[in-house]
């Protein structure tokens, strides 16, 4: 009875010696989530591998189809056994919410599928000071501009100051209806000549709020 | 005719305003879209170019006087603006070609300035540089 | 005298499908034609979005109005006006290498470059001209 079962168990080893030699790059996670708040500008993730195979795998990175996903690598050659992983960064300008970048890759493995990387990342937006920028032009009525400031959640942090601008401008700060919000009137003194200046807004809060925020005020 | 021709006008403002009230939200709530600018006719004025491409890209080539957003920062980027505007001045952000992060820069500097003028470069870098511009 | 009738009777049928498909179209989608106008640059953003709520009932009230004998003069001279102030704004578009869709039925149906649309939009004019016109020569009643 064990002579007959000697063919089996032979085939069965070699079936997966072959698959082990077939197996080439495997990647241990072909997906990212990242939760980041929306004054990060740059997000980095890392894609591990390892080649379970018995011969060098050459890896190849496409191209991303947007340019707000840069690959660390695009094309490197992975050692029988040897792991690594594969880094890519994310530029974030601005999107709030759930974000999701594809990156694909290949390998030169007789029969490999190309595979897709997956990076979810989701931006909150814990400040938000809307908008950065007060312009007037010269001759134009020195009519005071809001700015409208919030954060999210309400108690996050809380606004202390303002400081500046330097001179040329008035700013008015008061807390808004809702908690965690504020506006600033900010006005120029006068608009008969060119000037501009900066007003920081300092916050105080926990960790990874901010703790200033430029508003730029214009006269031109 | 002229009779007529008024009771037309009127009479498509009935459901033109009923349409309104329905879809208030959704109207009240829909922002502009950022409009695309050839470069033959950006460079007609005064532009000021922003550069939304990886720094590297930027480094191997870019239109000239342009402001990379990646080496400078968005913080860096806003206060490069704010310096260099005037009124009357476009600014055109651009990309490789046919991506979106162009128009996210738009949208976001648009967003943080109120300035008027915001453009995206049609055909993105490959088209500028199509044109001479380096 | 039939043969002008009939031309006629083309002319209100053409105009009849043109105006209503468009305004139909348009109808469902007024953000996306609000974008279509805007990329004019012609108007600001509100002014695109009252517009692309507005014409599209107006298109539609004046195909409807066709079937009404008296306000069928009126509504084919809305028509012309119509015509005359979208070959205005496309041939500005043209003039000023603007590279976008006409927008002539909602902002994505059409994939048609400007001088298509141009070329359309002249082709409809004569026909609300020529209607007038031959009208005008050859009245039925008093409008």
């Amino acid at each position: 009875m064990r002579a007959r079962r000697l063919p089996l168990l032979l085939s069965l080893l070699l079936a997966a010696c072959l698959n082990c030699a077939a197996a080439g790059l495997h990647w241990i996670r072909d997906r990212v989530e990242l939760a980041v708040d929306n004054t990060v500008e740059v997000v980095h993730a890392n894609f591990p591998y390892r080649n379970d195979g018995s011969s060098p795998v050459r890896v190849l990175v496409a191209r991303p189809s947007c340019d707000c996903l840069v690959a660390g690598r695009s094309a490197f050659t992975v050692a029988p056994g040897a792991s690594g992983s594969l880094e890519v960064s994310l530029r974030i300008l601005g999107q709030v919410g759930a974000l999701r970048k594809e990156l694909w890759v290949a390998t030169d493995a007789p029969g490999d599928v190309p595979e897709r990387l997956e990076l979810d990342v989701t931006v909150s937006e814990r400040v938000a000071v809307r908008p950065r920028m007060l312009f007037w032009t010269r001759g134009e009525s020195s009519e005071p501009k809001l700015v409208s400031v919030s954060v999210s959640p309400a108690g996050a942090a809380r606004l202390v100051g303002v400081r500046g601008p330097a001179s040329g401008f008035v700013v008015a700060t008061q807390p808004g209806k809702e908690g965690g919000t504020w506006q600033l009137r900010i006005r120029p003194s006068d608009t008969r000549e060119r000037r501009s200046a900066v007003a920081t807004l300092e916050f105080a809060g926990v960790d990874g709020v901010p703790s200033h925020v430029d508003v730029y005020l214009v006269v031109r | 005719m002229i009779r007529g021709v008024i009771i037309i006008l009127l009479a498509a403002m009935l459901p033109a305003l009923a349409s309104v009230a329905l879809r208030w939200e959704r109207l009240h709530g829909a922002e502009a879209p950022v409009v695309g600018i050839t470069y033959r006719e950006a460079s007609r004025g005064a532009v000021l170019w922003l550069d939304a491409r990886p720094a590297e890209d930027f480094r191997r080539g870019h239109v000239a006087g342009a402001i990379s957003i990646a080496d400078e920062g968005w913080d860096r980027t806003l206060a490069v603006v704010a310096r260099r505007w005037t009124p009357g001045t476009r600014i055109v952000v651009y990309c490789a070609a046919g991506c979106d992060l162009a128009r996210e820069a738009a949208v976001r500097l648009r967003g943080d300035t109120g300035l008027p003028d915001i453009y995206v470069l049609e055909g993105g870098w490959a088209a500028a540089a199509g044109e001479g511009a380096r | 005298m039939n043969t002008r009738r009939w031309i006629e009777g083309v002319a209100l049928v053409t105009l009849a499908a043109v105006f209503g498909v468009a305004g139909a179209l348009k109808l469902a989608g007024p953000v996306v034609f609000a974008d279509a106008i805007y990329r004019y640059r012609l108007l600001p953003w509100g002014a695109s979005l009252v517009l692309a709520v507005y014409l599209p009932w107006l298109e539609l009230i004046c195909a409807l109005a066709l079937g009404i004998a008296r306000l069928r003069r009126p509504a084919v001279a809305v028509m012309m006006g119509l015509c005359v102030l979208f070959l205005g704004a496309l041939i500005a578009a043209k003039a000023r290498g603007l590279e976008l869709s006409c927008g002539c039925f909602g902002g994505a149906a059409s994939g048609s470059d400007l001088g298509q649309a141009i070329v359309r939009d002249v082709v409809v004019l004569g026909l609300a001209i020529a209607y007038l016109v031959s009208v005008g020569r050859h009245p039925r009643n008093r409008a």
